[in-house]
């Protein structure tokens, strides 16, 4: 193989792997940090991966993902950090086009409910008729009205029925027969009974003349028994307004309740009203806004609480450095445990590093004499053993992170040291770490950069995870000093997390 | 399947070689001594002397496509779109690529068959005997001339190629002049023009060094020089294509 066809070969397939990287990850430049929520539909045609997210008809985010989950979609939004949403948002999917393509539409919610974080569920989905929908529900008219009439024909087709409607009709057109014959005696006995009372009334118009003269006879003798009642209620006179006396005092004795009882009702009202003020303790549980988000506020701790305490997010990755002078590669497995609360990590890994450790054990053996006959004469003895190992070596780090400044402390590489990162802006971050301080040749130091381009540990796109890194690597050695390029990546592992929320804390 | 295998080595090879090339030439651009007179003479070759025919090709591309775009439009009534239409395709993507592929024509197979005499007549070895360095002397004006002046060219055929579709729609079809203009301004905003001259750079560098990269390996004889030039043109050509996509792509999601 020749210098130019290695050389070749090289460029080209790290152009083209860089090319497809940058374009792959293009769209995240820029689009600033955003968070995940999700929402289940019951339906999801016509909405499509990457399509826009809007509140207000303003884009405030992306679909990521659409997935079955039982017998619904789950929908995945990446919602920019800044637009708040609340517990009670809406999600609804709406149609935009004729074409059935949709997009996702939200709305924010009354701003009384809790804020939704990473990974809450929007409960509200407002499902709209869609074009779908409607051709739908038109096919199963259609169908329906189909079948009505297929029915019908075969109903019609079977001679028995034929016969049977045959026969209705028959006797449809007796009894319309009969009916007739009925209303025709009917009206024979009508026209009799109306010449009877005719007759009738004329009798009665002779007698009326006599009636007449009864009638006021009657009037008369009412009369006079008006006049005798009139005589009797005069004589009783007292009683009448003995009674009516003790009427008064009731009603007296009433209109003193409801004097009271207004005045209790003033009290009352006047008792509402320091509540409705928002005097008192009452009435300030019952109206204080602040009262209440601060309960919200309380709640929301309890739940990050719980979550720093048992959702300690868990980071898997590997990052392999190759070592220019020595040719050689630097390997290394790490677990990262991220409490929730994000200001310190705790990190686990294995590194197989080229560089071997020569560990040197002097046994100094001093045997005196006791004077005896058969004891040898005294001597020392010195035995010194030297072992190079260039096993697996672990690393146990505990960082606490201080804004853009990290301390790490612990084993590095199965010896003790210190590190320190630090991150002036959110895509490099620079690095020196001091271990083996007990090493013939000084404190073995380390100095890298590491890039971060689109890094996102949470993202389900791979590219996302991965970094590079370059730098010194045993820079005072002397003779040992070499310069690495690497590159690793390093993600969350959700199902790991769940294994750490089995591990015993005490 | 030994032919095949022997053409995939030779193709890894050459990129080799290029990749090479590339970075030797790369190396000599902020090298001392800057040769200025040798910048502005390429300059010249390059840019002002290629002013009328990017002139004319352009003016045609525009003309060609409002003639076609205000038939397509009448159909909806809406001519006016023309100048809309052929300001943004011209600025983000016919401009550049028309003016390169003219310039690859025209000095790009100039480049390779000047190279590749000099080195059949062993020019270039003897410049290395005076410890000249050839790539310093002879490739880096080239270069740097051509990413200067390709974005000003992209601008100028920017500007022409609209002249041609105004004509030709507003003179000739009758297209509204003021609906015309409104609509150009209303969609072409300044990234459009931007991008295209970006791309028109780049494509320059592309160009100037794949043209001198043929030159310098070119064959031995007249043959070798022609068949060197040949390949430059259409290696070039389908580079710049393929670049301008890549880089279409990764503007559409950065810049718009």
């Amino acid at each position: 193989m020749s210098r130019y066809l290695k050389i070749g070969l090289f460029v080209t397939i790290t152009s083209v792997g860089l090319i497809l990287y940058v374009i792959q990850t293009a769209e995240v430049v820029g689009s600033g940090r955003t968070y995940t929520i999700h929402a289940y539909v019951d339906d999801a045609s016509g909405l499509l991966v990457d399509s826009n997210v809007k509140l207000a008809g303003v884009d405030i985010g992306r679909l990521t993902d659409i997935e079955l989950d039982g017998n619904r979609a789950r929908l995945t939004l990446e919602i920019r950090e800044d637009v708040q949403l609340h517990d009670d948002a809406v999600v609804a999917k709406a149609t935009e086009s004729m074409l059935g393509t949709a997009t996702v539409s939200i709305n924010p919610g009354t701003g009384a409910g809790a804020l939704l974080g990473d990974g809450d569920v929007v409960r509200n989905v407002r499902q709209s008729a869609t074009i779908s929908d409607a051709v739908g529900s038109a096919n199963q008219l259609a169908t329906n009205a189909a079948q009505l009439v297929d029915e019908l024909n075969r109903y019609l087709q079977d001679e028995n029925t034929v016969e049977a409607l045959n026969e209705i009709v028959q006797v449809v057109r007796e009894t319309a027969r009969s009916t007739s014959e009925l209303l025709e005696q009917n009206l024979l006995i009508a026209r009799s009974t109306m010449q009877n009372i005719q007759s009738f009334s004329a009798r009665l118009d002779q007698q009326s003349v006599d009636q007449l003269a009864r009638v006021q006879e009657i009037l008369d003798s009412t009369a006079s028994l008006t006049a005798r009642l009139d005589s009797l209620v005069g004589s009783s006179d007292e009683s009448m307004a003995a009674s009516i006396r003790s009427i008064e005092s009731n009603l007296d004795s009433l209109q003193r309740v409801l004097a009271s009882l207004e005045e209790s009702a003033g009290n009352v009202q006047q008792i509402t009203q320091v509540v409705r003020d928002g005097e008192g303790n009452v009435g300030r549980l019952i109206n204080d806004d602040e009262l209440y988000t601060r309960a919200v506020r309380v709640t929301e701790k309890a739940e990050s609480f719980l979550d720093s305490t048992v959702g300690l997010g868990v980071q898997v990755g590997f990052r392999s450095e190759y070592l220019t002078q020595q040719v050689d590669s630097r390997n290394e497995f790490q677990l990262r445990l991220v409490p929730a609360s994000n200001d310190k990590y705790y990190s686990l890994g294995v590194v197989d590093s080229p560089t071997e450790r020569t560990v040197v054990r002097t046994t100094e053996t001093v045997t005196t004499g006791t004077g005896g006959s058969a004891v040898p004469v005294p001597q020392d003895t010195v035995t010194t053993e030297r072992t190079t190992n260039d096993d697996l070596k672990l690393n146990l780090q505990l960082a606490r992170i201080w804004g853009p400044v990290t301390v790490r402390a612990g084993v590095f590489e199965s010896t003790a040291g210190v590190g320190v990162d630090l991150k002036p802006v959110g895509q490099v971050e620079l690095s020196a770490e001091a271990y083996d301080f007990g090493a013939d040749d000084g404190a073995y130091i380390r100095g890298y950069g590491t890039l971060y381009p689109f890094y996102d540990p949470d993202s389900t796109n791979p590219l996302r995870w991965l970094y590079l890194s370059g730098g010194v690597d045993d820079a005072m050695g002397v003779y040992h000093r070499d310069y690495f390029v690497g590159a690793g990546v390093r993600f969350t592992d959700q199902d790991l997390r769940g294994l750490v929320g089995f591990i015993p804390l005490n | 399947m030994e032919a095949f295998g022997k053409q995939i080595h030779d193709l890894f090879e050459g990129l080799g070689r290029f990749f090479v090339f590339l970075g030797h030439v790369l190396r000599n651009i902020p090298r001392r001594p800057y040769r200025w007179r040798l910048l502005g003479e390429q300059v010249e070759r390059i840019g002002v002397r290629s002013v009328p025919i990017i002139a004319l090709s352009s003016m045609a591309i525009g003309m060609i496509f409002s003639l076609q775009i205000t038939m397509l439009m009448a159909m909806f009534q809406a001519e006016t779109i023309v100048g809309a239409a052929v300001g943004l395709t011209l600025a983000r993507e016919l401009a550049p690529v028309i003016t390169t592929l003219m310039l690859i024509a025209k000095n790009g197979s100039a480049m390779t068959a000047e190279l590749g005499t000099m080195r059949v007549t062993e020019q270039l070895d003897a410049m290395q005997t005076m410890s000249v360095d050839p790539v310093h002397y002879l490739v880096t004006p080239r270069v740097v001339a051509s990413v200067i002046t390709f974005p000003i060219l992209t601008a100028m055929a920017n500007v022409v190629g609209l002249i041609g579709s105004y004509v030709v729609a507003v003179g000739m079809l009758d297209v509204d002049p003021g609906g015309f203009f409104d609509q150009l301004y209303w969609f072409v905003e300044p990234e459009d023009v931007y991008s295209g001259l970006i791309k028109a750079a780049v494509m320059g560098f592309m160009m100037a060094v794949i043209c001198s990269y043929y030159g310098f390996n070119s064959g031995r004889g007249a043959k070798g020089v022609g068949e060197a030039s040949t390949r430059a043109v259409v290696t070039s050509s389908v580079g710049i294509l393929v670049a301008d996509y890549i880089m279409a792509d990764l503007m559409l999601k950065l810049l718009y």
